[in-house]
């Protein structure tokens, strides 16, 4: 099952690098996380409550952070086992650019699952694994954001300020199924809902 | 319309649609199921499940689940394997069949997803399943075996390593010389044929409370089996307790279909920790366990060819067979004989000499299969009827012509087919003339033409086919499993002059009883509402097999039908000793002694009865009347009774989507003398309509890993009543001459022709496109597919 998405942060490059490899920032990020404690260097373990459909589970599990690039990129691997719910695996590049007024941030994630996780079927499961990173970016992004220093607004004036309420909302529409273009674009909850239904761009 | 039966009352009661006396009990509310039934110190069952297709289980902690609430016992493999011990799902007549001793619950090794590692007993089902999050298992993940055709590579890992390979079993047919048929033949059609696995999804799950007590070292066992005493013998050898201590009884059964007849290692759990425990244990599963555990059935790969003559007379068929079972065969009846009905039954409607087939059964990581209803015929059936379709296309022959050319003649019984199987007695030629005269073939294919004509698509898909039934020992018995071919009844004539019948064959929906109850009511000469039947306790029924094959009618009817003619042979002499006249001039009808000639009432039953029962002082010394009888019986003339029929369907694709609208299905029928006409037709229609589940609907998908991806009611698609067609059912009756009633079965041919007829109706439909589709279930994806369009 795979997955993608695109944040644009209002936050310098090194900033947001920095971020990414503060263990303290990803597990606030982390939905449902209890814990998370160093092993060894880029090694964690970590346990997390997650839900998805019927199963709840609580999940302990191993992230660790490899094939780093200073400042462009690296690859977050974890699996957790979650009992009788299952289990499940992830890998996920995440790169990083310069975009203007900010950054922009990718990731490709790959996921699998198992046991129960797998019988409920991958409707379920893709839209919650989705949903899942998702919701991780975003909040990276409203952390990150939060804590930058003023940036220069881009042209359009939509990113008013890094601390801005719409962020979240923004960030959704850019978060999932890989959306091209790095620079969210406010629209109204209509022009969102018709293009939810597929009926607009 | 039915043959008369000798010995039964003039107005009898065969062949008329009498009313189920359970229907309204069960439509009321009031049926009581496994579930509904509490039992005093009763605890509850849940299982933890591998979330592996194949692993090492390295560790199991049970200590913290031990510690939640409520929970009164936990165990793993090893634990329960005190009290059960293992079996090998193999049958002796299958030669070099094999499979893995297989546990309870998994000891070290888990090989598929789903499969039980450990169970806790709590007091409630909600305590017990708390308790499963805090079992701990460390997996050691193996590769999975998941594609069953590279199962037999040598890079593919072994799952069984002390088996050698993945093979459960082969079997081959060569009548001789075909290969030169083939090479000499006017024309040769060929064409792969895949089959999507799927499972038998009944409305209520797999349910079991078992109960031990120690001071009788009595076992109870309320199980929604379909073959309690064959339950009966499996608890007693498996938890060594003898048989007599053993009582298995199954109540109201919310449909079956053949998944309710095999051993699942589940309920063998239960039944161990109730004698370990001496308490009662309950467990259902719930429904991501049914999908993930009750048995699949039909994942096959089959490459077949036929060899035709210029005037389309079929030479000869060749069939590969390959087949996944999962990683055990399933004991006891073995996961083998599917693949072997579709060795036997392909190309069994036509007359033809050479057959070539050859059947490779392998093991991999998914839910073990094993006989669903209609077992192997869809396949042979599909395979069969899609090649004959193939082959009238090639000669531009009509597709009702080409069967009526090869299909076996009416009078040219008894026939052996060429792969051995022996026919009594069939009617195919009638079959098709009632069903092309049914549906108004030729005005159906200008309708056809016209629509065409209009970019409108249709087609119609006829499908001949053969169902096993009636079996004679030859299925399961002489290959050393012990179930029953045989079937008993007893009748006993209450003081009141009404009739308790207890009879072997079980009830699970499908109208057994009232079945049952129309024989006896008909031989005795009783009304319908003087007949009580009584099905499923091993304590108080007959011994025998149960329901599966399609023999309940057959083989359970006739064996009412002889304890029926019975009573009334004793009731009558009694009466003549009452009367002082001989036996002979009496009958028994609707409850009362009439002068057979005549027909004049000399005395009513329950007075007879009354006085056989109370009176006897007043009847001579030298007379006992004998008012409780019973009587068994077993079909010995041939392996099976075989019934045919055919079917054709009716529909329309629409090319842009690549959606299938069924428009109307008709079928022909011959399961010789029809009890209940009502019963049989709806046994034919949701036969068909599970049919077409598979044809159009119904997959458990998995992933290269094993994983079942869509077990749940959402993501498994099951055909729904808005999208079945119209069913027009007709029969043919040829009883067969192996019983006095001559009743056959009528529970599977629905689902053994349905595909085949949806399938071929589809490329007929697709053949303005040159599009074909042989892969089942055949999903809109599919067929876009096919037609070029994704």
């Amino acid at each position: 099952m795979e997955f993608s998405g695109q944040q644009w942060i209002s936050a310098p490059r090194a900033l947001v690098w920095q971020k990414l490899n503060d263990m303290a920032v990803i597990k606030d990020c982390i939905a449902g996380c209890e814990t998370v404690n160093e092993i060894s260097a880029d090694q964690y373990e970590l346990v997390m409550v997650a839900a998805i459909g019927p199963v709840k589970a609580k999940f302990k599990g191993k992230l660790a952070i490899s094939e780093k690039l200073d400042g462009e990129s690296y690859k977050l691997a974890g699996e957790g086992n979650g009992g009788v719910a299952g289990f499940g695996k992830m890998a996920a590049v995440v790169t990083l650019a310069d975009a203007e007024g900010g950054t922009s941030l990718t990731y490709k994630a790959d996921a699998t699952v198992g046991g129960k996780l797998a019988q409920i079927g991958s409707r379920l499961v893709q839209a919650a694994a989705n949903k899942f990173a998702d919701d991780f970016f975003k909040k990276f992004n409203e952390v990150v954001s939060l804590g930058a220093p003023t940036v220069a607004l881009p042209e359009d004036g939509v990113a008013k300020a890094a601390s801005d309420n719409d962020l979240p909302a923004k960030a959704m529409e850019n978060g999932s199924g890989g959306a091209s273009s790095s620079r969210a674009v406010q629209k109204s909850w209509w022009e969102r809902f018709l293009a939810a239904l597929g009926l607009r761009k | 319309m039915n043959a008369p039966v000798p010995g039964l009352a003039p107005r009898t009661l065969i062949g008329t649609d009498v009313v189920r006396p359970n229907a309204k009990r069960l439509l009321a509310g009031r049926g009581a199921y496994v579930d509904d039934k509490r039992h005093p110190r009763e605890l509850h069952a849940a299982f933890a499940r591998s979330p592996h297709a194949h692993a090492r289980i390295v560790r199991i902690d049970l200590s913290n689940a031990r510690k939640s609430p409520g929970v009164f016992w936990c165990g793993a493999g090893a634990d329960v394997a005190k009290a059960v011990s293992p079996w090998v799902g193999v049958l002796s007549h299958f030669k070099g069949m094999k499979s893995a001793p297989q546990h309870a619950v998994a000891i070290d090794h888990a090989t598929w997803q789903g499969e039980a590692v450990a169970v806790i007993v709590a007091q409630t089902r909600a305590q017990a399943e708390d308790a499963l999050a805090l079992v701990e298992v460390d997996y050691e993940p193996l590769p999975a075996v998941t594609d069953m055709r590279t199962a037999l590579d040598p890079a593919t890992p072994v799952i069984h390593p002390a088996l050698g390979d993945n093979l459960a079993f082969t079997r081959g047919v060569d009548t001789g010389g075909v290969p030169e048929v083939f090479a000499k033949a006017h024309l040769v059609v060929e064409e792969t044929f895949s089959f999507g696995r799927h499972t038998g999804v009944c409305l209520e799950p797999r349910a079991i409370t078992a109960d031990f007590n120690p001071a009788e070292q009595q076992l109870t066992v309320w199980l929604n089996n379909q073959a309690p005493h064959m339950m009966r013998d499996i608890f007693a050898k498996h938890l060594e307790i003898p048989e007599a201590h053993v009582r298995v009884i199954a109540p109201d059964v919310g449909g079956s279909f053949g998944i309710k007849v095999h051993v699942y290692p589940d309920e063998m759990a239960i039944v161990g920790v109730a004698k370990l425990l001496a308490r009662p244990i309950r467990y259902v599963a719930d429904r991501l366990e049914s999908f993930a555990t009750d048995i699949h059935a039909r994942e096959h790969f089959v490459k077949a060819r036929l060899a035709v003559d210029q005037d389309g007379g079929f030479l000869a068929f060749e069939l590969d067979d390959l087949t996944g079972i999962g990683p055990y065969s399933v004991y006891p009846r073995t996961s083998a004989v599917e693949g072997n009905q579709v060795v036997n039954l392909t190309g069994g409607p036509y007359d033809f000499k050479h057959y070539l087939a050859n059947l490779r059964v392998v093991f991999q990581n998914k839910t073990p299969t094993c006989q669903y209803r209609a077992v192997g015929h869809p396949i042979a059936v599909a395979v069969t009827e899609g090649l004959v379709d193939l082959a009238a296309q090639k000669l531009g022959m009509d597709a009702a012509e080409i069967r009526r050319r090869n299909l076996i003649a009416d009078d040219k019984y008894p026939f052996t087919s060429a792969s051995g199987m022996k026919f009594e007695g069939l009617s195919h030629q009638a079959c098709l003339t009632k069903l092309l005269k049914l549906m108004d073939y030729d005005a159906l294919r200008a309708e056809q033409r016209a629509l065409r004509a209009q970019g409108i698509h249709r087609g119609i898909g006829l499908a001949a086919l053969i169902e096993v039934t009636n079996p004679s020992a030859a299925f399961y018995g002489v290959g050393g499993a012990r179930i029953s071919s045989q079937d008993g009844c007893t009748l006993r004539l209450e003081p009141t002059g009404w009739v308790t019948a207890l009879t072997g064959v079980t009830e699970q929906g499908q109208g057994t009883e009232a079945m049952i109850g129309q024989v006896v009511a008909s031989t005795v000469g009783v009304p319908m509402e003087h007949v009580r039947v009584i099905t499923g306790d091993t304590d108080t029924t007959p011994y025998g097999g149960g329901t599966w094959a399609s023999r309940g009618a057959g083989i359970g009817g006739e064996a009412a039908l002889q304890a029926g003619l019975t009573l009334k042979a004793n009731i009558l002499a009694l009466a003549a000793v009452i009367l002082t006249c001989d036996a002979a001039s009496l009958d028994l009808r609707a409850s009362q002694i009439v002068d057979l000639q005549t027909g004049e009432a000399l005395l009513s039953l329950a007075e007879a009865a009354r006085i056989g029962q109370y009176r006897p002082d007043t009847l001579p010394r030298h007379f006992q009347p004998e008012l409780t009888v019973s009587r068994q019986y077993g079909q010995r003339d041939y392996p099976f009774i075989f019934t045919n029929g055919i079917q054709a369907s009716y529909l329309e694709v629409d090319v842009e989507t690549g959606f299938v609208k069924l428009l109307k299905h008709w079928m022909v029928e011959d399961c010789g003398t029809i009890i209940n006409p009502q019963l049989v037709d709806e046994q034919l229609r949701g036969g068909i309509v599970q049919g077409i589940g598979g044809a159009l609907f119904e997959e458990c998908l998995y992933d290269e890993t094993g994983q079942l991806l869509n077990a749940t009611m959402a993501d498994y698609l099951v055909p729904m009543a808005a999208e079945m067609p119209d069913m027009v059912i007709g029969h043919v009756e040829t009883p067969t001459k192996s019983s006095v009633l001559g009743a056959k079965g009528a529970g599977e041919a629905g689902t053994a022709g349905a595909p085949a007829a949806v399938m071929n109706a589809l490329n007929d439909a697709l053949l303005p496109f040159a599009a074909r589709v042989t892969e089942q279930p055949f999903t809109p994806e599919k067929i876009l597919r096919a037609l070029g369009h994704v």
